[in-house]
């Protein structure tokens, strides 16, 4: 019984994040949007320190309320020119490495896509690959590409093999 | 697997794990000839709590086995039995079957585990004593009631809970063992916690009526805030001696292990134990149980001779093996020592030279020499032996020293015996940290690696093109690394001459000293070590990230593994 009962919870709480909310963020000139689900927080870019033996999009480390956590350059990830402005946040993202910040342009909104136009195979970005390109929806009469964020994240190795 | 009955299950292996170490501390004390009702009684009552509370979670072949244990303990227990060296390896040999159960079952809760040549031996012993008996029921449950040890989670006809028995048999904060990630504490050290906390509170909230008030600059204020300050140092130190206990279950394994290889090796060994009341970190216990099982049965089939020979060179024929806990600083010295043969150079060296670890006409001196049976691939002996020769050496033991930023040495009288000092530090979590700058980077260096800092003389610096740049410090010649090409290639200071004396920072590598070249040393702190996330796990040398005072995070790099990369990448 008990099992029942929370089975049918946890359906619940499925119908109520449908259809889910994405984060959209500016990268570059282009929009980007991404599931909040795996997202915990966006926090203002503070003191990032360089790690070596990395990768030059990984931007290095922050102290996170204490956790010292890795941040991402998504735009430098994607070969994407960004503006570097006083407007980039960074979003906290669950993935398997752990949490980790990737760094983005500015935030635009959280909002939802019904439809999304999944007709689109692939991203106009080549770097990302169709298995993390959810599709197009559209906000403000503006394109956005939806991408897996997390899936993204963790499926590149930041280290630069040492010989 | 219902979550209650996982639960049931995880409550019964912790408890299980403690079970076996009063047990083991028992045996030990039956097997030196301590034959008292209380420590038979005891064992009695670990076993028959094994036996009741296995069953009642539904581990029956434990329970099973545990039951044969009780039936020869009762043996034991009514005088029908004599515990002697042989029953009690019986019961080692059984206690391990136990131990390879609680251990198993923690991902296995099917396991079983094949103990039908345990199970003869007991059988064997149970005819010793006389007649193949049944357990005698109805004693058992009118005796045990009293001091029963079983677990909470026990069938009610077996119920009690065990505190009030383990103040008399063990210490409140003793170490439920390796797997379970939890920490038993002291009652005292919680309450201690609490109070200070306590404290904590009631100052916050005088300082936050002085910052409504306006009065912070008042000299009430001030006085506050300078409470605090002390109430945080006090605050971190409780913290930390949470996850310090007693090193008593460290002797134990080693009593164990150390009576295992003499009876196996028929030699009479006398172990001493000094500060087993010593707390030390819970990582330390558990992380050095097998190196020090290692150095432990190498001290007893390397170290001390047979009998004979003992007698030969006027020597009690009873060897001595003394292990002691100490703390000095904030430092954990462990010491092995014996009263064996002692190492000898000649012989080490031949060896090494037979086994290709040095070069045929390398010299060594003796401190080298010594330091080779760390070498990997070294072992003295030809054959193999069971006791401390499975193919892994004294490197293993090396490695495990390392890995925790502790250091190993060796102190040897050819004919009078070997002395093995562990130097560990005390603290895992808070450490000193050395905060150096690095083409304007910052990195901070756990100061227990450092043997020294001092300014690179350029003068007397010398290049050659084999080795790379070398330093003659006290008429040692010392390889210098730069820390900035190490990490991020940078080649500016590369070449031959310095132009000004820069900071160099010495450790120990393996039995030869490095140094590294640095910016500036920027100055000392205490760190919180912080784990990276797994996206840079694995970055050579790279261990940790720290925050630093500023409340920048900083990254904690172990030069001690640089170096090894280095020499690794030159061989």
């Amino acid at each position: 019984m008990q099992h029942d009962i929370s089975e049918k919870a946890k359906f619940d709480a499925e119908e109520d994040l449908s259809p889910e909310k994405s984060l959209v963020f500016k990268l570059g000139k282009e929009l980007y949007g991404c599931s909040v689900l795996r997202i915990k927080e966006v926090i203002k870019v503070g003191a990032i320190k360089q790690v070596p033996y990395m990768a030059h999009y990984f931007r290095g480390v922050l102290n996170l309320r204490g956790k010292v956590i890795g941040v991402v350059d998504l735009g430098a990830m994607l070969s994407i020119e960004t503006n570097q402005s006083d407007k980039q946040l960074i979003v906290v993202t669950e993935t398997k490495y752990g949490v980790i910040g990737v760094l983005v342009d500015e935030l635009v909104s959280v909002s939802e896509f019904p439809e999304i136009n999944q007709g689109v195979t692939g991203s106009i970005n080549s770097k990302i690959t169709p298995e993390f390109f959810l599709g197009i929806g559209k906000w403000n009469e503006r394109l956005v590409h939806l991408i897996d964020l997390s899936g993204l994240v963790q499926e590149e190795d930041f280290r630069i093999p040492v010989a | 697997m219902s979550e209650f009955e996982e639960m049931m299950h995880r409550t019964f292996l912790e408890e299980a794990r403690e079970l076996l170490e009063s047990a083991e501390a028992g045996f030990m004390a039956l097997d030196d000839g301590d034959h008292s009702k209380e420590t038979i009684d005891k064992l009695f009552r670990v076993a028959h709590s094994f036996k009741g509370s296995a069953a009642s979670v539904g581990f029956t072949q434990l329970s099973k086995f545990a039951h044969r244990m009780e039936d020869v303990l009762s043996k034991v227990k009514n005088g029908d039995l004599v515990p002697n060296t042989n029953v009690c390896s019986v019961f080692f040999a059984a206690l391990d079957i136990l131990r390879a159960y609680v251990v198993g079952l923690a991902d296995d809760t099917s396991l079983v585990i094949d103990s039908s040549e345990v199970e003869q031996q007991l059988q064997e012993c149970l005819k010793q004593a006389g007649q193949v008996p049944s357990v005698p029921q109805a004693s058992l449950d009118a005796g045990f009631g009293f001091f029963d040890d079983d677990p909470p989670d026990a069938k009610p006809n077996a119920p009690k809970q065990p505190e009030p028995k383990k103040a008399v048999t063990a210490t409140p904060s003793k170490a439920s063992s390796t797997e379970a990630d939890s920490i038993r504490v002291a009652t005292a050290k919680v309450d201690n916690l609490l109070n200070i906390v306590g404290e904590l509170v009631v100052n916050q909230s005088m300082m936050l009526e002085h910052r409504l008030k306006g009065t912070l600059a008042s000299d009430h204020a001030q006085s506050v805030n300078q409470y605090m300050t002390s109430i945080v140092t006090e605050l971190q130190e409780i913290s930390m001696s949470l996850r310090m206990l007693p090193a008593k279950p460290l002797f134990q394994k080693m009593k164990r292990a150390v009576r295992d290889a003499a009876v196996s090796l028929n030699k009479e060994i006398d172990f001493v134990c000094i500060g087993e009341d010593i707390e030390i970190d819970k990582i330390l216990l558990e992380s050095m149980t097998d190196p020090l099982t290692h150095l432990v049965r190498n001290a007893v089939d390397h170290g001390i001779e047979l009998a004979d020979e003992r007698l030969k060179n006027k020597k009690s024929p009873a060897a001595r093996i003394e292990m002691s806990v100490t703390h000095a600083e904030d430092k954990v010295v462990i010491k092995v020592s014996d009263d064996g043969k002692g190492l000898n150079k000649d012989v080490i060296v031949s060896k090494a030279r037979s086994k290709g670890i040095i070069g045929q006409n390398t010299q060594v001196s003796d401190e080298e020499a010594y330091n080779l049976i760390f070498a990997a691939g070294f072992s003295t002996r030809d054959q193999v032996t069971e006791i401390s020769g499975r193919g892994v050496g004294l490197d293993v033991v090396r490695r495990a020293v390392e890995d925790l930023k502790g250091t190993i040495k060796i102190a040897t009288t050819l004919g009078s015996g070997t002395t093995f000092l562990i130097t560990l530090p005390l603290s895992f979590s808070i450490i000193k940290g050395m905060i150096v700058s690095v083409d304007g980077r910052k990195y901070i260096v756990p100061v227990p690696q450092l043997l020294e800092t001092l300014q690179l003389d350029p003068n007397k610096l010398e290049s050659s093109t084999g080795e790379g740049r070398m330093m003659n410090i006290r008429g040692e010649f010392v390889p210098v690394f730069s820390l900035g090409e190490i990490l991020h290639g940078t080649k500016s200071h590369h070449n031959a001459k310095l132009d000004a004396h820069r900071p160099g920072l010495i450790i120990s590598g393996w039995n030869h000293k490095v140094s590294f070249e640095v910016d500036e040393i920027v100055g000392q702190q205490e760190i919180v070590l912080k784990k990276l996330g797994k996206e840079m796990q694995g970055l050579p040398g790279i261990t940790a990230a720290a925050l630093l005072s500023n409340g920048e995070p900083g990254l904690v790099i172990s030069l001690v593994e640089l170096a090894e990369k280095r020499r690794a990448h030159a061989a």
